[in-house]
C-alpha cells in the first residue's frame, strides 16, 4: 500500500477531498432542492425550512405515476438481471471450460463487445422498428429484452474471469468423486463463483435501473421507468424542479442500497485476475 | 491377477504424439509409480486412466472392464491431486463424504466411513473446519481421506507431495506407503521425484518423451538400467558417465587405462559411455581414475567428493567423514562387476 508523508500527504488528502466533492456535490445539491418549495428553488434561496411537500406530491399526487414507474423499473431491472445472470453465467462457463475452437470463442466475445462499443442510441432506432413490427412496442417485455442485450456482454466477461480463476482441479475432483459435469457446475463451481454472481447482478441491476435512452423511446406513459418519469417532470410549459429533485433522490435508493451491500464483490470482480 | 491393464495406449494432441504404445499391467494391490522428467506424459497417462483426458488409441481396463468410454464417475477410481483440489466451500467432513453424498449412501454408513477415514489420517479434530483453515499437510490428508472414504478399485496420485515442504514430504511418503499397506489397494502414483519413486514403489515405470523406457522394481532399475537415461534419472547423486573405449580384446578402457575386468564384454569395439555409480569407486594406488578434488559435501553419514577426471565430473560417495581436502589429488579404481556400458549414440545398454 502506498503511504504518503508530509506535504504529499496533505496534497493527497486535498485531491481526495476535491474528487469526492466533485462527485458528491451535484447530488447533494439536488437533494437540497428536493426539500424546498418551487418558488424558493427559482429564487435560488440556499437554506430554507425543509419541507416534504415534493416527496408527498411525487409519491401520492393524482398527476404523478411515480409508484407505478418504480414498479415498472423493478420489473424491468429484476427480470433482465435474472435473465442476464442465467444466460451470462452459462455462456461464461461454456467459454471458460468447454473446449471451443479458439476462433469461435474469440468471435463470440468480440461480438458481445460490439454492443458495448457502439452507443445504445444507434440501436434504439432499429429496435423501435422491430418491436413495432412484432407488436411489442411500449411493452415492458421489449424493454427487458433490450436491457438483456446491453447487459449480457459485461456479465459474460465478468463471469468468465471468475470461472478462469477457479482451478479446474476442483471440478475434476468432483467429477472423479461422482459428479456429472452439470453436478460439478451446480454443486461445486457455482457456489464458488457466488461473489461474482452478486457483483455481476448488482452491476446489471443498477445499469438497467438507470438506463434512460432506450427506455425513453420504447415505453409509453403506462410502462415508463423511473428515469423516464423523472425526465417528464420537465415539460414544455412547466418544469417541476422540486418534484424532479425528490424523484431523483428516491430513485437512487435501490441502487445505493445494492451498491452498499455489493461493493466488496464488485471491486473484487472488476480487478479479478489483475494481480495474483 | 491383473487389475489395471493398459494396452497400446496412445495420446495425440493435434499432431503432437504425447504418448505412444503404452503397455502396463498392474496387479491387484500393487503400488506402481510412473516417473519421468517434466513433460514426459506421466500426468497425462494418469488423467487418461482417470477419464479426465480422452484416449486417442488403445484400451484401458480396470478390474476387467474396458473403461475407454466411461465417465470418470463410472470408473470407480479415486484421485489425489497435486493441488489437493478440496472443495473450499465445504467443511472437512463434507469434503470427505462428498462422494458418498453423491452416491446417496445412507447417512449412518457415510458417517461411519468418514469417521473411519478421519481416524486413519488423524483428522478427527479438524472435521468441522474449512479447508482454508488447515495447513498444507492437513489439506493433503483431507485429499487422501476423500479417496479412502470411497474404497475405490484404484487409487490415483498425481504428484500429491510436491507442494509440501521437504520435511513433511519425507514424512508423508512413509504415511502414504503405510496407508497402502493397510488398505492393500491398487495404486498408481505419478511423480518426477526419483527418490519418491524408489522409496514407495513396488514397481517403477520410467517414461521419457511419451514412451516407456523401462519397467521394474526399484532395485532392478538401479542395478540394471536399460539405458543411459534411466541410469542418470535413478539414483542420487547421479551416476557418473565417463567416456571410454571397448578395445579389440573386448576389454574396457577409461581415460586411456585398460581395466583388468570385467572380461571381454559381448560388444563391438569402439567408443562407449561407461556408467559408474558414486558408491562403486574406491581409492587404489593403481586406479584408472585420477583427478583433483573440487568440492566436498559432508552429510554426516556419508560424504560426496566431486572431482574432475578424464574431462568428466566425477562424484564419489564415501561412507562417514573421511579427511579429504579440496585441491587434493586422488586416484580411484572402479568396482568392475558393477560397470554399466552404454552406446554413445542412443544410450542403449551394452552389457
Amino acid at each position: 500500500m502506498l503511504v504518503l508523508r508530509g506535504y504529499s500527504r496533505l496534497i493527497g488528502i486535498f485531491l481526495l477531498t476535491l474528487s469526492a466533492f466533485i462527485i458528491v456535490a451535484p447530488f447533494l445539491w439536488v437533494a437540497l432542492q428536493s426539500f424546498k418549495y418551487e418558488i424558493q428553488i427559482l429564487q435560488g434561496t440556499w437554506f430554507t425550512e425543509p419541507t416534504l411537500h415534493n416527496y408527498v406530491d411525487v409519491l401520492w399526487s393524482q398527476r404523478s405515476d411515480f409508484l407505478k414507474n418504480v414498479l415498472n423499473s423493478m420489473i424491468v431491472a429484476g427480470v433482465s438481471t435474472i435473465c442476464v445472470l442465467v444466460v451470462g453465467t452459462l455462456a461464461a462457463y461454456s467459454l471458460a471450460r468447454l473446449r471451443w475452437k479458439r476462433w469461435i470463442a474469440a468471435g463470440f466475445l468480440a461480438w458481445t463487445l460490439v454492443f458495448n462499443m457502439i452507443p445504445p442510441l444507434t440501436l434504439v432506432g432499429p429496435w423501435f422498428l422491430i418491436f413495432r413490427e412484432i407488436g411489442l412496442l411500449q411493452s415492458l417485455f421489449a424493454l427487458v429484452l433490450t436491457h438483456i442485450t446491453l447487459n449480457l456482454p459485461m456479465t459474460v466477461w465478468m463471469m468468465m474471469a471468475y470461472f478462469n480463476e477457479l482451478p479446474r482441479d476442483i471440478e475434476e475432483a468432483a467429477m472423479v468423486d461422482g459428479c456429472r459435469r452439470i453436478d460439478a457446475f451446480w454443486r461445486v463451481s457455482l457456489p464458488l463463483v457466488a461473489p461474482g454472481l452478486i457483483a455481476a447482478g448488482v452491476l446489471a441491476f443498477v445499469f438497467s435501473w438507470n438506463e434512460f435512452a432506450v427506455a425513453l423511446n420504447l415505453t409509453s406513459r403506462a410502462t415508463a421507468t423511473v428515469p423516464v418519469a423523472i425526465a417528464q417532470f420537465s415539460q414544455q410549459y412547466e418544469v417541476q424542479n422540486g418534484q424532479m429533485a425528490a424523484a431523483s433522490v428516491l430513485s437512487t435508493i435501490p441502487a445505493l442500497l445494492l451498491m452498499f451491500f455489493g461493493q466488496k464483490f464488485i471491486i473484487q470482480g472488476l480487478t479479478m485476475g489483475a494481480v495474483k | 491377477m491383473t487389475h489395471v491393464l493398459l494396452r497400446n495406449v496412445e495420446k495425440y494432441y493435434g499432431a503432437v504424439h504425447a504418448l505412444s504404445n503404452i503397455n502396463i499391467e498392474i496387479a491387484n494391490g500393487e503400488f506402481v509409480v510412473l516417473v519421468g522428467p517434466s513433460g514426459c506424459g506421466k500426468s497425462t497417462l494418469l488423467r487418461m486412466i482417470a477419464g479426465l483426458e480422452d484416449i486417442s488409441g488403445g484400451d484401458i481396463s480396470i478390474a476387467g472392464r474396458r473403461v475407454n468410454d466411461l465417465e470418470p464417475r463410472e470408473r470407480d477410481i479415486a484421485m489425489v491431486f497435486q493441488s489437493y483440489a478440496l472443495y473450499p466451500h465445504m467443511k472437512v467432513a463434507r469434503n470427505l463424504g462428498f462422494s458418498l453424498e453423491l452416491k446417496k449412501t445412507p447417512e449412518l454408513d457415510a458417517q461411519k466411513a468418514i469417521a473411519n477415514a478421519a481416524k486413519i489420517l488423524g483428522l478427527d479434530p479438524y472435521l468441522d473446519r474449512f479447508p482454508r483453515a488447515l495447513s498444507g499437510g492437513q489439506r493433503q490428508r483431507v485429499a487422501m481421506g476423500r479417496a479412502i472414504v470411497r474404497r475405490p478399485q484404484v487409487f490415483l496420485f498425481d504428484e500429491p507431495l510436491s507442494n509440501l515442504d521437504a520435511q513433511l514430504r519425507v514424512h508423508m511418503r512413509t504415511e502414504v506407503r503405510r496407508l497402502h499397506q493397510e488398505l492393500a489397494a491398487t495404486s498408481i502414483y505419478v511423480t518426477h521425484d526419483q527418490v519418491e519413486a524408489m522409496t514407495m514403489a513396488d514397481r517403477i515405470v520410467v517414461l521419457e518423451a511419451g514412451q516407456i523406457v523401462q519397467t521394474g522394481s526399484p532395485l532392478e532399475l538401479y542395478e540394471r538400467p536399460a539405458n543411459r537415461f534411466v541410469a542418470e534419472f535413478i539414483g542420487s547423486p547421479s551416476i557418473n558417465i565417463l567416456p571410454g573405449r571397448i578395445l579389440d580384446t573386448g576389454r574396457v578402457e577409461i581415460a586411456g587405462e585398460s581395466l583388468p575386468g570385467p572380461g571381454p564384454v559381448g560388444a563391438k569395439s569402439g567408443a562407449v559411455d561407461v556408467g559408474v555409480r558414486p558408491e562403486d569407486l574406491h581409492p587404489a594406488d593403481d586406479g584408472a581414475l585420477f583427478g583433483v578434488v573440487s568440492v566436498v559435501e559432508r552429510l554426516g553419514a556419508e560424504t560426496y567428493v566431486f572431482m574432475k577426471c578424464a574431462d568428466a565430473d566425477l562424484c564419489w560417495r564415501v561412507p562417514g567423514t573421511p579427511k579429504i581436502n579440496i585441491g587434493e589429488t586422488l586416484r580411484l579404481a572402479v568396482n568392475e562387476e558393477r560397470l554399466h556400458l552404454f552406446r554413445p549414440e542412443d544410450g542403449a545398454r551394452l552389457n
